[in-house]
């Protein structure tokens, strides 16, 4: 069984975003007096920036476990399922600098009705990948193509592209 | 997603803010200031202005405060709505733009749904019929609509449908209308004259979307994966639709970034040609005479619209395609 975690310094980042997000939002307020849609402009920001702060800290605190029969995570929500339950897999990318340079991965995993999403972030991510990719192979998944790019980046050869069409 | 989200909003907050500071320069640039050019074209008229007067109105418009405090009395203003004091009309900025806005919004939204209307089905045909009579025809039109300045187009539509029909096709309602309230007859009368501008504003940036999609599309279509599924005996439809259309399609939808800003600035002239009521006309007169609350908040208008359809084509695009590109690097 392996244990994956996100450590401090991967969410300190988010941590920091979500606290600049919030400041930013709510110095206006201070000085918007007379335009009431302005302000609820303003709320609804520190309302999302507010959410994210606390999904980073779910984040912090949650654990993956990953062994050959299945995937488990304890954090919010507890939730796992067996490998050969395994009924969708996808891999999406994520940059926010132009040259898509610097950005992060995050895995979705479905079975059994159940929803495990993990990001590149976490502790030996390319372990969880690995064991989810072969579990798709195994039970034939159809892969989308950007899936089957963002796995081959990581782990050339471990699934054929063409599954894709 | 979420963490995506939340980075390119913050991303866009601190771009609006410097964009900010740089509109405020940019427009304080030009030496002088809105009075001084009054005064000046005063005096060249033989007029005197006393010395007393001119403080007075330094003070009153507050051109006499220090750059930093004009600067943060105009965000401060603007984060509430309000867009400052128009010195050449002597109303609010608002006031002065009023009705115009919703003119210039109506009028832009619907050359951007016309614009990917028509270049949509005809970017797909000319490249799934690539050097067909009707590929031929219609890079022919494309060409053309890309090589026809605007404001020319509405110069000889104006022309021709006074010559042929001895109709007046400029405005943008029947003249009864003008400085009505609104109505339905009014809003239908926006909506009979709107196809013209539309259709002026809208044709080089169609030519273009037309020119982009067949390209893309043409690249996707001779690449091995639609190859094998042909091989494969995916129906041509299914085909076309699930996978190199959506490839292709990536960059119209980055091109949303691009496209709000340059039609907005783009019917400037054509409002002016063919005696639009939106708000471009108003914002040259500004550039012209300095008049700085007007001009900046209309420069902060177009950039609020390229962020923020920047905004919205990156979420798409990530949501379309979350692939890693050639030389990305994953952080870990």
């Amino acid at each position: 069984m392996s244990v994956h975690t996100y450590p401090l310094y991967t969410v300190l980042g988010d941590y920091i975003r979500a606290f600049l997000g919030v400041c930013v939002s709510v110095v206006p307020l201070f000085v918007i007096t007379n335009k009431p849609l302005v302000t609820y402009a303003f709320w609804g920001l520190i309302v999302v920036f507010t959410l994210y702060g606390l999904r980073t800290l779910a984040r912090h605190y949650t654990r993956v476990e990953t062994t050959n029969d299945g995937v488990a995570e304890y954090g919010l929500f507890r939730h796992g399922f067996a490998w050969s339950e395994l009924s969708r897999l996808r891999l999406k990318y994520f940059s926010t600098r132009r040259d898509k340079s610097n950005g992060w991965m995050q895995l979705e995993m479905t079975g059994n009705g159940r929803r495990i999403a993990v990001t590149s972030t976490i502790s030996d991510f390319t372990d969880v990948l690995a064991r989810a990719a072969d579990a798709a192979k195994t039970n034939e998944i159809e892969l989308d193509k950007a899936s089957l790019a963002n796995i081959a980046s990581i782990m050339p050869g471990r699934l054929d592209e063409e599954a894709a069409v | 997603m979420s963490n995506y989200f939340v980075r390119r909003l913050l991303t866009m907050m601190g771009t609006l803010l410097v964009i900010s500071v740089l509109v405020f320069v940019i427009v304080q640039l030009p030496p002088g200031d809105f009075l001084s050019n009054q005064i000046a074209e005063l005096q060249s008229q033989g007029e005197m202005v006393p010395t007393e007067k001119i403080e007075f109105l330094r003070k009153e418009y507050g051109l006499d405060k220090p750059v930093h405090e004009q600067y943060l009395r105009w965000v401060i203003g603007l984060v509430q709505g309000d867009m400052g004091y128009s010195f050449e009309h002597n109303l609010p900025a608002s006031e002065v733009i009023g009705d115009r806005l919703f003119m210039t919004i109506l009028l832009n939204f619907g050359t951007i749904l016309f614009i990917y209307m028509v270049a949509f089905p005809i970017g797909v045909y000319s490249a799934t019929h690539q050097y067909s009579w009707g590929d031929h025809g219609l890079t022919f039109l494309g060409f053309l609509g890309l090589a026809t300045p605007n404001f020319l187009l509405a110069l000889i539509l104006m022309y021709l449908s006074h010559r042929w029909f001895g109709t007046d096709i400029g405005r943008m309602m029947a003249e009864q209308y003008l400085d009505q309230p609104w109505s339905m007859d009014k809003a239908l009368s926006v909506l009979f004259h709107m196809w013209v501008p539309v259709f002026v504003i809208g044709t080089s940036g169609t030519a273009g979307m037309i020119r982009r999609l067949r390209a893309n599309l043409l690249d996707e279509l001779q690449k091995q994966y639609v190859v094998t599924g042909r091989a494969k005996g995916l129906p041509p439809g299914r085909l076309l639709v699930k996978y190199p259309l959506r490839m292709a399609i990536n960059p119209f939808v980055a091109d949303i970034g691009n496209l709000l800003p340059q039609v907005v600035s783009g019917s400037v002239i054509v409002s002016f040609v063919m005696g639009l009521p939106t708000t471009g006309p108003v914002f040259l007169d500004a550039l012209l005479s300095q008049d700085f609350y007007l001009a900046g908040s209309f420069l902060m208008f177009l950039a609020a619209l390229t962020v923020m359809g920047m905004f919205v084509s990156d979420l798409l695009l990530v949501a379309l395609d979350p692939r890693i590109r050639m030389g990305g690097r994953l952080r870990k």
